[in-house]
């Protein structure tokens, strides 16, 4: 299932930007760990879940909470690292039969736009989760939990992401065969 | 501006998005940040953009996708694919045209374990196709089943899509799961009778394969490798099946399973739980990125007008509530001819959904014909996906090799969407009974 690592932008130089790619890349793969770290947790909380109701008649009341919030946590930490992998899928049919040079040329400019469309979402999402942070807003459920350390995951996926689309703009894009079947 | 305007508008910037190579997540939040911005009043209205993530995401049901995702991936890496090729070979035995059978019977085990139909028709067209190519197999004989029988997972439980389509149109996904286990099981036999009937009337379409007659005992052998894997799945239908577990609880239990059957294969390693659990987190992320859209749109849908003015403009049609749903099918298949399947459930689920419940079809047979279209839209030429995957991992194939083989198993698939509509208890029978 796994696609080949897109190369790195860093090619082992030491210049700032070498360096700055490489903590980011390794940054990046680390919170993707984390995401499926956090799918362990879901796979025992549920089984736990599960044990607690047949063997001991005592259903517990966090496991469906604590899953819903890490699912929203896997998605936007992990995200920028699909990118990373080119995991995002796209429709490549139409761009694969354009000449290379359009080809370039998309890569760039869809790779800017992903960087201001995350970067939109990254700000108002920070303002956001900011006015939920001040106003101290919980979720009312079993375990009350301060609603700003939910969604504090989605800009901050999502700033990650722009970051990440800003560096594949400078990427050579893959090109395609080009010129139909 | 009318409701066809705005529909219109939504489609064309859509497929404009999708068609630059923007991936399709992005395509829906660069949508929404737009159609907010024009239609809902400016920029005021982008909180409900970053609320959209936690309300479209923090479900329950949608824990299924990671889990059942992992399942698979934790059975394919342990190594189950030669187990179970190795067994339908065996128990297919020496008819004229057996690899093709192979294909089918292979294809619905698959089903059975992963939730995924492009890896399906990776893993057959990568390992069956060489095979039948070499004995002389005619090609609509070799890349016709694997197409069908590889897109079996999107219909047989445990199917990822399935759990998108029952969180996105609130229809039950433990109902919506378990309905999709007779027309699984019809379509793989529509597909064996067809292959019967095609050698039959052509036997020079695939060779004599009266030596493959499997030694004594062979067979018993292969049922015995194969058990281990057959007992975790049937649990996993069994638990949902009886109402012991929902299905988050029943892929947890098919995880646990899966590491079971690696541990007996001997696969067991850090390393293959880890390219599991990192393949997982990939797909997880990708398909969750794009379903974080999901509230945002819904509310633009309906803050327009567009799905309520939609449902009086249908109801108020005059047409009859089964010429309205053929219509809705028809559609989606068109759509889903050049969309990605995940984006296709996106647009069409919102929109579709008011219409089903002010005609009050039921949901859950609504939600199979919709697994259906989108099957037949992922192996109808040109665009659907599964001819790309499937000319990606058999190079010597022409695509328009692929495009000809396709058209007999989407007309089966079709003709099975018929039956199912024509008589729905072959969907919604065993739901009615569950529990």
């Amino acid at each position: 299932m796994n696609a080949a690592p897109t190369p790195s932008l860093s090619h082992g130089g030491r210049s700032g930007w070498a360096r700055t790619g490489r903590a980011l890349d390794a940054l990046v793969t680390a919170l993707a760990t984390l995401a499926a770290a956090m799918v362990v947790a879901m796979v025992l909380a549920v089984l736990y879940e599960v044990l607690m109701r047949y063997l001991f008649s005592k259903p517990t009341r966090w496991v469906i909470e604590f899953c819903e919030y890490a699912l929203v946590y896997v998605a936007y930490l992990a995200g920028a690292w699909v990118l990373k992998e080119e995991g995002h899928v796209k429709v490549e049919f139409v761009v694969e039969t354009l000449p290379a040079g359009i080809q370039r040329a998309l890569h760039v400019i869809t790779s800017l736009v992903g960087a201001a469309v995350c970067g939109t979402i990254a700000w108002v999402g920070t303002t956001y989760v900011w006015d939920l942070f001040n106003s101290g807003e919980l979720l009312f459920r079993s375990v009350q939990v301060p609603k700003w350390t939910i969604l504090a995951v989605v800009p901050f996926g999502m700033g990650l992401l722009a970051v990440q689309f800003l560096r594949r703009s400078f990427r050579s894009a893959p090109v395609g065969p080009g010129g139909g079947f | 501006m009318e409701w066809w305007g705005y529909l219109s508008i939504i489609l064309v910037l859509l497929t404009l998005f999708f068609v630059s190579g923007l991936p399709v997540a992005f395509s829906f939040t660069l949508f929404n940040l737009i159609a907010a911005y024009l239609w809902m009043g400016g920029t005021g209205s982008f909180s409900l953009l970053a609320l959209s993530a936690f309300s479209s995401l923090a479900s329950f049901p949608l824990v299924a996708v990671p889990l059942f995702i992992l399942m698979g991936e934790l059975l394919f890496l342990s190594g189950v694919v030669g187990v179970v090729l190795d067994a339908a070979t065996k128990w297919v035995g020496r008819l004229r045209g057996n690899l093709s059978i192979v294909a089918v019977a292979a294809g619905t085990m698959f089903g059975t374990m992963s939730g995924s139909a492009v890896s399906g028709v990776a893993v057959l067209g990568s390992t069956l196709a060489p095979e039948m190519r070499r004995r002389g197999y005619a090609k609509e004989m070799a890349l016709g089943p694997i197409l069908g029988s590889g897109c079996l997972a999107m219909i047989i439980p445990p199917s990822v899509l399935a759990v998108l389509l029952g969180s996105l149109g609130q229809i039950p996904v433990g109902d919506l799961l378990i309905a999709g286990i007779f027309p699984g099981l019809l379509l793989a036999s529509l597909y064996v009778g067809y292959i019967l009937l095609r050698v039959r009337l052509n036997p020079a379409l695939a060779p004599d394969s009266a030596a493959d007659r499997p030694a004594p005992g062979e067979r018993m052998r292969a049922l015995l490798s194969v058990l281990p894997v057959l007992i975790i799945t049937m649990s996993v239908w069994g638990v949902m099946l009886f109402g012991i577990a929902t299905p988050s609880e029943a892929a947890a239990i098919g995880v646990i399973g899966s590491l079971v059957v690696m541990a007996i294969y001997r696969r067991m390693s850090w390393a293959t739980i880890r390219a599991a659990l990192m393949g997982t987190v990939k797909i997880t992320s990708m398909v969750f990125l794009i379903i974080a859209n999901a509230a945002a749109f819904g509310q633009i849908l309906a803050f327009t007008g567009t799905s309520a003015k939609l449902v009086s403009f249908v109801t108020e049609s005059g047409l009859s509530p089964q010429m309205v749903l053929i219509g809705m099918m028809l559609t989606a298949i068109v759509l889903g001819t050049f969309l990605d399947e995940l984006a296709l459930l996106m647009i069409s689920i919102p929109i579709y959904m008011p219409i089903v419940k002010a005609l009050a079809f039921d949901p859950v047979w609504f939600g199979l014909l919709m697994l259906l279209t989108i099957e037949v839209a992922t192996i109808s030429p040109p665009y659907g996906l599964a001819l790309f995957v499937l000319k990606g991992v058999v190079p010597d194939a022409s695509m328009t090799d692929v495009w000809k083989a396709s058209i007999a198993y989407m007309t089966l698939s079709i003709f099975a969407m018929v039956l199912i509509f024509v008589f729905p208890p072959l969907a919604t029978w065993l739901p009615s009974v569950m529990r």
